[in-house]
Formats: structure tokens, sequence, C-alpha cells
């Protein structure tokens, strides 16, 4: 605080003093006053040698003098157009006792002395760049050196500029000047550091961080020389680069090392990079220990990475970047066994990220990479080991940032390869250093990378080798071989700080009860929406799988479901419903190959077509009392076909049977639609299978769905299925239809039963007369009509009183207009004039209450359009018959 | 005409002296040893010093004398003592013998081969200076004088020899330099170039300034004073060097107000030049290292 405002009182006391010292100096300009010109411009060029301000301030003094140098310039232009000769200028302000003031009025002189031709370019710079060693004081000369470069900016004898010439010397003398400028800057710049103190650590790091304020005034030079016209990549590459690396490596000094080398691969160009990787990657390997080695190839990669994708053709093939960069990383490690196993993987992160930018599907490069790694990796390990035994019993783990980059060397690859990291063997191995949670997340980066890429999986090893590195996603963690105590302490290491891992683990100490339990809630919930969506991830990967061939495809799916079954059972409601509905999509192919096959057999032996209706004499099929079978039936193979429909079904009817005791619903849902499967089969031997997988869907209904609107969800999918069936043996058909109707009558509340019922009813009356495979039972029909009309009368208390009615109504109306014998126009008016009854009711005893509301009206619209059907039915000209019978109706 | 004039006889006459060609003749501004300076003629020691005396007299007044002489003489005379003036060189040439004049009249002189062996000079406790002196000697009336001061400037050939001084000095384990200046004669429109090489630093230098110093040393015998003079204070070097460091050095000397070195001039003074070297460090403590140069004048003026 102090020293601020110090800072503050020395500026501006300097400021004052500029300012006073220019004024004086302007007025001596005016009246032609050379001496006292120079006298009040080194007077104020003399506030420059304070010691007293930081370098933040210090630059505020230099900018307002070197505003006023510009006046001194243009007033020495002005006596040089005048006709004074420069040099007596040249020489004059060399009388100035002090050397900083004289130095700043020789640089400016020296400006408007190269401008007016008058002597070579080249002469003076060199006098210039030689006499400003006057100045050791590193900052003063740091900014002083900074001021030469700026004034000879536009006036270093480049190709193409007036300076240039035999006298005024080349572009050679320019770098050559601009070198030694750097080369000097940088020196007093690394001094800084080195300056003796009492090793004070916060003195040592206000130093080091005064030095990062100053470090623009070297890299200015690095800039001017990438400006320099005149210069070749091949002059760079002899010339001008060696020399900037030799003064970067031999500084030793970390701070400018790693600046420079930076500074080095921003400022020049792409070409210039080309042409000199070899020579900048030597260099890279020479740097101080702590030098950032990392950042400055990364920094080179970037570049070359982007312009290779930018210029295809640049980069001459011979010249195998990955190689050298490889070399380079090789060289770094075998020189630098200090390096920690984290900067060992960032170092091969870096360069299988250039691999993957720079040469797209070179799977090598990346193997080789990720190779290294787990070299590296299994290194320490064995290391670990061998300590371990004698030390401490745990296991070898990596800590948080290892397990970090890890993460991201294996992440890294997958959004551009997707599926052909398969064909990394060293992903695999790299893969298992990793904490369970860490695998899983680059399982699911994976799995995502996968289908983003829309790439199919179409060989067993791959299905197989894809599942194996997502184990993680698939289960838990298996315990530990270790005793529970070690291992939560190994636990506790490798999570560190890792995120939601970390938040879980404190809930459970409850370390963060204070945070309340809606935060605690958050948690679980974000878990719960965690888990759920990566296993709605990890079902997708079932409809990635595809191979032209059934029984190969099956066995995709087989291993698949070997892999999901190891899965706690909870996540089988995520990851069996793909895999029994990819299943069931399967068996339409197979289908389609057996009908096939079953076709040319049937040339010999017979029409198998024909569903329900069609002899079962002429199939193949036998039943055979199969031992393992749920299904006890067996078929005789198609020729080239291991896995038959039947195969197929036995392995969903496994699934479900699974999945049932944890998740009845789902359970019940699929079984019925692997029944309607089963019936689209259309061959007699999978009415049984249909009939089957029927029952169990009813006996997980009976079992298990208690729940009133669940109930319902399920009898309508179940009624939906049975309506869709055509393929069942009639006593069958009878069989379940009745079952269903029990089940709707026995519903708990009076609404859904009427309503159900209603359903239901529909199950006795299938397909039209001449339609095969039709199912007509009027009386049942009937049966049900009654039953729900009757059960809607005993709904009085509720508000769908009068909407059941009409519901029910509308059943009629289905049956009345299908032809139906049992259901008369006696039944149709009957009800109409009732439900005309309970309205007048309604309107007597409550004139329209409250009840008047949407609801009531909703229902009264019903009513009435299904009124106006009737009526509309009655006047249809186009179907007499059907109109005749809809007249008999009394509205 | 004053009332007085006559009666306190007034002058009778002016002698002026006019020397030969001055209008053309370079001038020198030369100080008086006592805080003025003036323009004078400047003569090479072989040149001779030729002129016209002339005698005024106030009209209608006739000038009475023994005779009238003019003499060439070189003194070197100590400032700060009052000292009997030693003359080195008095020459003495008759004009006219005794005699009445009455109207103006006209000498011409010519000290065609005088010796003026020393450049004049003027120190802090010396100066050496020529000059003619007319003396009309008349027998009542005080004598009648004029006194021409002249600057005697002798050139000397460029030294042949351009040998540089170059030397290694130091304090053991702390700090070692080795400078160097390009010659060891330098003119007084000469430049110095040199380099400062540090070979060893383990001091903390803040600064480092190469000062010009006149030494004078006058007198005879016991009676010899010596005064020394910084003559300009010229800053090389801004901050700490580190080993390996080599700092250029230029300085031009026609800004400085320099005389060639004399080297015991007449057995009665010195005047030698010294540049010093001086590095100051942090704590001010100053180490310096002083060496003999020899200027001299190329040219006059």
């Amino acid at each position: 605080m102090a020293l601020n405002i110090d800072q503050t009182k020395f500026l501006e006391e300097a400021m004052r003093k500029v300012k006073e010292q220019a004024f004086y100096m302007k007025h001596a300009m005016d009246n032609e006053d050379l001496k006292g010109t120079l006298t009040h411009a080194s007077d104020m060029l003399r506030e420059l040698r304070t010691g007293l301000l930081t370098p933040k301030s210090y630059y505020e003094l230099y900018m307002k003098v070197l505003d006023e140098l510009r006046y001194v310039e243009d007033y020495f232009t002005g006596l040089q157009k005048q006709g004074k000769p420069v040099v007596e200028l040249y020489e004059k302000v060399q009388s100035c006792g002090n050397v900083l003031p004289r130095l700043y009025l020789l640089i400016t002189v020296a400006g408007v002395y190269i401008k007016s031709l008058e002597a070579p370019a080249r002469d003076i710079l060199k006098d210039l760049v030689e006499m400003s060693k006057g100045v050791q004081h590193p900052m003063r000369g740091l900014f002083l050196r900074n001021y030469l470069s700026q004034v000879s900016r536009d006036k270093l004898p480049d190709v193409g500029t007036p300076y240039e010439g035999e006298e005024g010397g080349s572009v050679q003398d320019a770098y050559e000047f601009i070198l030694q400028n750097f080369s000097e800057a940088n020196r007093l710049w690394c001094r800084m550091q080195q300056q003796p103190t009492n090793a004070h650590n916060k003195e040592k790091k206000r130093r080091e961080k005064e030095r990062q304020e100053l470090r623009i005034l070297v890299g200015t030079n690095l800039v001017r020389l990438s400006q320099l016209q005149g210069v070749e990549a091949a002059t760079y590459k002899e010339h001008i680069l060696p020399r900037l690396l030799e003064q970067v490596v031999q500084c030793k000094d970390t701070l400018a090392q790693s600046y420079l080398m930076e500074c080095i691969v921003q400022v020049f160009g792409d070409e210039f990079h080309i042409a000199t990787l070899d020579l900048f990657l030597a260099a890279c390997t020479q740097l101080k220990e702590k030098v950032n080695v990392r950042a400055i190839l990364e920094g080179v990669m970037d570049r070359l990475a982007t312009f290779a994708e930018a210029n295809p053709a640049a980069i001459p093939p011979h010249l195998r970047t990955f190689d050298m960069f490889n070399t380079c990383v090789s060289k770094l490690l075998v020189e630098r066994p200090g390096y920690s196993v984290v900067e060992v993987l960032r170092l091969q992160a870096s360069l299988l990220n250039y691999a993957l930018h720079s040469f797209p599907g070179n799977l090598e490069y990346l193997n080789l990479c990720l190779g290294n790694c787990a070299t590296a990796l299994a290194d320490k390990r064995a290391a670990h080991q061998e300590q371990a035994v004698i030390v401490a019993p745990l296991p070898f783990a990596l800590d948080s940032e290892g397990v970090e980059v890890v993460e991201r060397l294996l992440t890294l690859p997958l959004a551009c390869l997707a599926l052909k990291v398969l064909e990394l063997p060293h992903f695999a191995s790299l893969l298992e250093f990793l904490p369970w949670a860490s695998r899983r997340q680059v399982g699911v980066t994976l799995l995502q990378a996968v289908y983003n890429s829309r790439a199919k999986l179409s060989n067993l090893e791959s299905v197989e080798k894809l599942l194996e590195m997502v184990v993680p996603v698939i289960k838990e963690e298996p315990p530990s071989v270790l005793g529970s105590e070690e291992a939560q302490a190994l636990r506790r290491q490798q999570n560190g700080e890792r995120g939601v891992e970390d938040a879980e683990e404190e809930d459970e100490t409850g370390a963060s009860r204070s945070r309340g339990g809606g935060c605690t809630g958050s948690t679980e919930n974000g878990k719960a929406r965690r888990l759920e969506e990566e296993q709605l991830l990890l079902g997708r990967l079932v409809h990635v799988m595809a191979s032209p061939d059934t029984d190969m495809h099956f066995r995709f799916l087989a291993v698949a479901r070997r892999h999901f079954s190891e899965a706690p059972k909870d996540r089988f409601q995520y990851t069996f419903p793909p895999l029994v509905l990819a299943t069931l999509q399967l068996v339409r192919r197979v289908r389609r190959r057996e009908v096939a096959a079953e076709g040319a057999d049937g040339n010999q032996e017979g029409d198998t077509q024909g569903g329900r209706a069609a002899s079962e004499g002429a199939s193949e099929q036998v039943a055979v009392e199969d031992g393992n079978g749920v299904l006890g039936l067996k078929k005789r193979d198609v020729p080239g076909m291991q896995f038959g429909c039947r195969k197929l079904f036995q392995a969903v009817h496994e699934m479900l049977t699974s999945l049932a005791p944890h998740f009845a619903n789902l359970a019940l849902k699929l079984f019925l639609e692997a029944a309607q499967a089963a019936d689209r089969c259309e061959a007699d031997a999978f009415k049984l299978i249909s009939y089957e997988f029927v029952t169990q869907a009813f006996l997980l209904y009976e079992d298990e769905v208690t729940d009133s609107k669940t109930q319902i969800r399920a009898l309508t999918a179940m009624i939906g299925t049975l309506l869709q069936a055509r393929h069942f043996d009639e006593s069958d058909y009878d069989a379940l239809s009745t079952k269903v109707t029990q089940y709707a009558a026995k519903l708990l509340k009076k609404p859904d039963q009427c309503r159900m019922v209603a359903l239901a009813s529909h199950l006795f009356f299938v397909g039209r007369a001449d339609e095969p495979g039709h199912y007509h039972d009027p009386k049942r029909v009937i049966e049900c009509l009654q039953r729900s009309v009757k059960t809607a009368d005993m709904c009085m208390a509720s508000s769908q009183h009068m909407h059941l009615f009409v519901e029910v109504l509308n059943h009629y109306l289905y049956f009345y207009e299908c032809g139906c014998p049992t259901v008369t126009e006696k039944y149709l008016s009957a009800l109409v004039a009732f439900i005309n009854d309970k309205r007048n009711e309604a309107a007597l005893v409550g004139g329209g209450p409250a009840e008047g509301s949407s609801r009531a009206a909703e229902i009264e619209a019903y009513y009435k359009n299904t009124l106006d059907y009737i009526r509309l039915k009655k006047t249809q000209t186009d179907n007499k018959e059907l109109a005749d019978r809809f007249s008999a109706i009394q509205v | 005409m004053s009332l007085f004039g006559n009666l306190v006889g007034g002058p009778q006459a002016r002698v002026n002296i006019k020397l030969n060609g001055i209008d053309q003749r370079i001038k020198k501004e030369m100080s008086s040893g006592r805080g003025t300076t003036h323009l004078l003629p400047l003569y090479q020691a072989h040149e001779g010093v030729g002129g016209i005396v002339e005698v005024i007299l106030a009209p209608g007044k006739k000038l009475e004398h023994l005779g009238i002489k003019i003499e060439l003489v070189g003194a070197i005379e100590m400032l700060q003592d009052r000292g009997p003036v030693h003359e080195f060189t008095s020459l003495v040439k008759e004009l006219d013998t005794a005699g009445v004049l009455f109207s103006d009249k006209q000498y011409t002189f010519d000290f065609a081969t005088v010796d003026k062996p020393y450049d004049s000079y003027t120190g802090l406790n010396v100066r050496l200076r020529y000059f003619l002196k007319v003396t009309v000697t008349r027998q009542y009336a005080p004598n009648l004088v004029a006194e021409q001061e002249l600057v005697v400037q002798s050139t000397t050939q460029v030294p042949e020899s351009h040998s540089s001084i170059k030397m290694e000095v130091g304090i053991e384990d702390c700090l070692h330099i080795e400078f160097e200046y390009d010659k060891q004669k330098y003119h007084l429109k000469d430049v110095i170039l040199g380099k400062i090489y540090f070979l060893l630093v383990r001091i903390k230098i803040k600064h480092m300034e190469l000062a010009i110093i006149r030494r004078e040393s006058a007198g005879t015998g016991a009676n010899v004073m010596n005064e020394s003079e910084t003559l300009c204070k010229f800053e090389v070097m801004d901050g700490a060097p580190v080993k390996g460091e080599c700092i250029p050095l230029r300085l031009f000397l026609s800004s400085i107000a320099l005389t060639p070195t004399y080297r015991s001039v007449n057995n009665r003074f010195s005047v030698r030049y010294y540049l010093n070297l001086v590095l100051v460090d942090e704590e001010d403590r100053r180490y310096f290292k002083q060496q003999e140069v020899i200027f001299y004048n190329k040219e006059l003026g």
C-alpha cells in the first residue's frame, strides 16, 4: 500500500519535471536555440534515470518522454531540411554528460540521420546498438533498447526500402542489428532475476512479476524480425533461428526460455516453422528443467495442425512431422527422468492431439502414443508394487491429475475415431489404469462418439471389445480384493476432487448434512438422472450392431445380453427393452428366411401359408419335449442358418423372465409385443409361442399389477394385442378373451369396470364375417355391453356418469353398424331414452349448477355428436340397408 | 578643451600599437586569469611580430621625451602570490632617441626572429603570457606606456606512433577490468574512443564515468603549487554490468576547454592531463584508475 502511494508520488514528481523541461525545450526550439533545446531535452531525459519506479510507472513515464521526443525529432528534421548536416547534431548530442539521456538523444538524431540518407543506415545502426551497451541497468536498458527498436523500425535496410544499398546495407544488416539488440535486451532481462538478493521469496516473486511485465520489451524484437520483408525461410533457417535458439538456450533462464520459445512459435510464419522444425525441436530438449516444454510443443503443434488443415499440400510428406515430435518427446523424457508420470502422460496427450488433427485416421500414431502411456504407467506400477511390498499395501493408483490426463488421452481420439478405437490395442490397456468412475466416463464418451459417427458394429470381435470397454457403464465397480477399509481409502485417494463422486462421498460421511436435505436430494436426483442417461445410451448400442447375417446378428445380441445381464438388476429396465425389441425385429428377418426356405420345401410338401386356418400337417414343425426350452418347440433348421425364430423367441422369453420380477409392467408390455411378433410369424408352430407370451403377460398382470391405473393400461394393451392376433386356436383365443373380460370386470373402480368391459366386448367380434380368421360371439358382446350399462348406472356419484353412458352408447353404435346380431335397435333406443331421462333429471336437480362447467358442456357435445351421427346415418343414401337399420333407432 | 586639462598637464599624447595584418589574424579567447577574457591575436612560435607604433599628440601640444622603445616580453607569473614576474624573453627595440615630437609620429617595428618558445597559458596558479610594451620615457612626467597582449600557440606534428593505452586493473576477487583508450596522444579536437571490459564483477556498480583531470604544478623549489581540476565528467555506463560485458566509450574533446600538455615550461610550471576512469558502487565507494594522456594542438584556434 505504502509502495503504491510512494509510486504515485514519485511518478507525479517525475512527470511534472518532464513537463517542465519539455516546456522549456519547446520554448528553446521556437527561439531556434539548439544548445538550449539539447540542454532541456537532456534534463527531461534525466528523469528516466530514476530507480524509484516500478516497471509499470516507469513505462508511463517512458511513454510521456517518448511523446516529447517526437518534438525533438521534428525539430532535428527541420534543422536537417534547412541544410544543417546531421552529423554535427549526431556529434553534438554526445556531449551530454549522462549516458542515458545521451543515448536517447543519439537514437533520436540517428533516426533523422538515417532518414536523411546522409549516412549509411548500416553504420548508424551498428553504432547505436553498440553504444546502447552503456546502459547496463536492466530496466532502463530494456526501455532504451525498446526505444531503439521503435525508432529503427522503419529505417532498417530491408529489401525494398530506400535504406537498402551498397552502403546502406542489406537485409542481412537489418537482421543482424535486430538480433544483436534482441540478445542484449534478453541478457538485461535475464539479469533482473540473477541480481543477488537476500533471497526473500517475496522479493523473488515481486521481481519475477516485474520481469513478466517487461517481457514484451524483449519480444518486440522478435516481432521486428518477423516483419522483415527480405527474410526468406532459408535465411531464417540458416542465420536467424540458430542465433535465436542459441540465445534462448544459453540464457539458462526459465522465464525467458518459456516466453521466447512461445514468441518464436507465435511470431514467425508457418512455412518458417516447417522449414526449421528439427532445429526448434532440438532446442526444446535443451531447455531448463522447469520450462514447460509441453506448452511450447503444443504451441507448435497447434500452428502446424491448423496450417496443415488449411493447406493440406503445404507440408511436404517426406517431412515426417509426427516422428519429429515423437523423437523430441522421447528425448525429453530420457533427459528428464525427473518428469512425473502425469507430465509424461500430458506430453503424450499433446502428441496424440497433434496426430489426431494432422493425420486423421492414422491409427499407428495414436496407438504409439497410447502405448507409450501404457508403458509409462506400467513402469510406474511396477515400481510402485516393488515398493508396496515393503512400505504400503495400497495398490497402484493414479492421482486425480493423472486420471484426468488419461481420461483425456482416451477421450480425445473418440470423437474422430469412434469405432476405430477398437483397432488400437493400447486403448484398452490404458483404460485399465483408470479408476472405475473414469472408465465409465470414457465409456460414455465412447458410446456417444460411436452414435455420432453413425458407424455400425458388424463383427463379433468388435462387439465383444466394445462391450468390454464399456463394462464400467454396464456394471458397478466390483468389490475390491482388499479389505473394505483399504478399499475405501483407495477410493478416496482416487477420487480426490473429482466432482460428482466427491459429492456422493460427502453425503455418505454426513459432512455435508448442514447443507440440508434439498441439496442432498438434488444430488441423488442428479445421480439417478445420470444413471438413466448412461443406461439409455448403453441401450442404444443394441441398435448399432448390425449384420446381414441373422445368425451373426443374433450372436451380437447374445453377447450384449450376456454383458447386460451382469449389471445390477435395476438397470435391466433400460438395457433389456432394446435387446428384446431388436431381437423381435430380427425375428422378422429370420422369419422371412424361414418362409423362403419353407416355400422351397413347400413345393414338394404343400402350401404352408394361410395362418390359423392353414393345415398343421403340412409344416415341418414337430412338437418335441425340449428339456430346456420353455417353449418346448424345436424346428428343423433352415440350411445354413443356425438360429431360427424359435431360438430367438426363446431368448426373448428368457430375457423377459429375468426382467419380470423387477419390472412387471415393462415385462408385461414386452411379453405382449413378443406375442404379437410371434403371431405375425403366421405359422401354427408360433401360436403356442404367442399363447405362452400372452399367458406370461396375464400371469404378470395377476401377480404383479396392482395399481388401478396401471391395470387399465395393461388391460388396454392386452385387449389390443388380442385384437391384433389372428392366429390363435379358437379355444385358446376364447380362453384368453374370457380371461381379459374377467379382469376387466374385477377392476376396483366402477367407471374403470364399465369402460374396460365395454372395450373387452370388441374381443368377441373380430373381423368381418367374410374375412378368414374372424371371430364372432354376439352373445358375449351384448353381455359385455349390458354389463357396462349396468355398471355405468351404478356410477351415480361419479362425475363421469353421463360420460360413461355416452361412451357405452358409442360402443353399441359400433356393433350395431358392424351388424352384430345381438345388438338391436331396441337396445339403442332404450339407451338413448335412458340418457335423455338422466339429462332431464340432472337438469331438474341441479339446474345445471356448478356442473354447468366445461366438463358438462363437453359431455353435452359428445352426446349431441353421437346423436347427430345416428341422424346422419339415417339419411345416408349410399348404403340403403344401413340407413334403414339406423332409421329404426329412436332418438 | 577641458579647463583643467592644461593645468594638470592632461594627456599630451596617446600611444597605439597596430599589429600588421591584425584583421586577418586568428583571434583566440584568452582568460586573463581573473575571470575576464579577451580576444587576442594569435601567433605561432616562429612568426615574427611586426607593426606600427603610433604616437598621437593632443592638438597643439608637443611631446618631449627621453626616448621611445618597444619591448616584446614573454613572462611567467604566479597568480596567487604576486611574486616576481619571471621574464623568460625580453627583447627591446629603440624606436626613437630623446627629442621632441611636434606632431604625430609612427614607428614601424618588427621582431622577426624573436624566440617564443612557449604557448600562452592561463591556469589556476600560473600564467604565461606575451605582450608588446611601448614606453615613451619622459623626464618629469610619467612615462607613456602602451601594451598589447599576444597569444602564442604552437602546433605539433601529428605524432607518428598511435599506440593505444591498454591496461588491466582490479581489486582481487572483487573487480577486474581492462580498459583501452585508442591513443595515448590526442589533439584537442579529437575523439577518445575506448572500451572497458569487465573481467570480474563482484561489487554492485551503480555507474561508471570518465573524467578528464588537469594537474597543474607551478613554482620552483619549495614554492611548488600543485592544483588538480576536473574538467569534465562523462558518464559512460549506467547500472551494473556482468562479467564479460564490454562497454564502449566515445568522448568528443572539442567541447571541453583543454590546453595541450605542457611539461616543465621554463622549469616553472607543468600542465598534465589524466583520464580518470571511475566506478561508483551502490555504497558510493569510488574505484578509479588515472591514466595520463597527452594533448596536443593540431591546428590553431
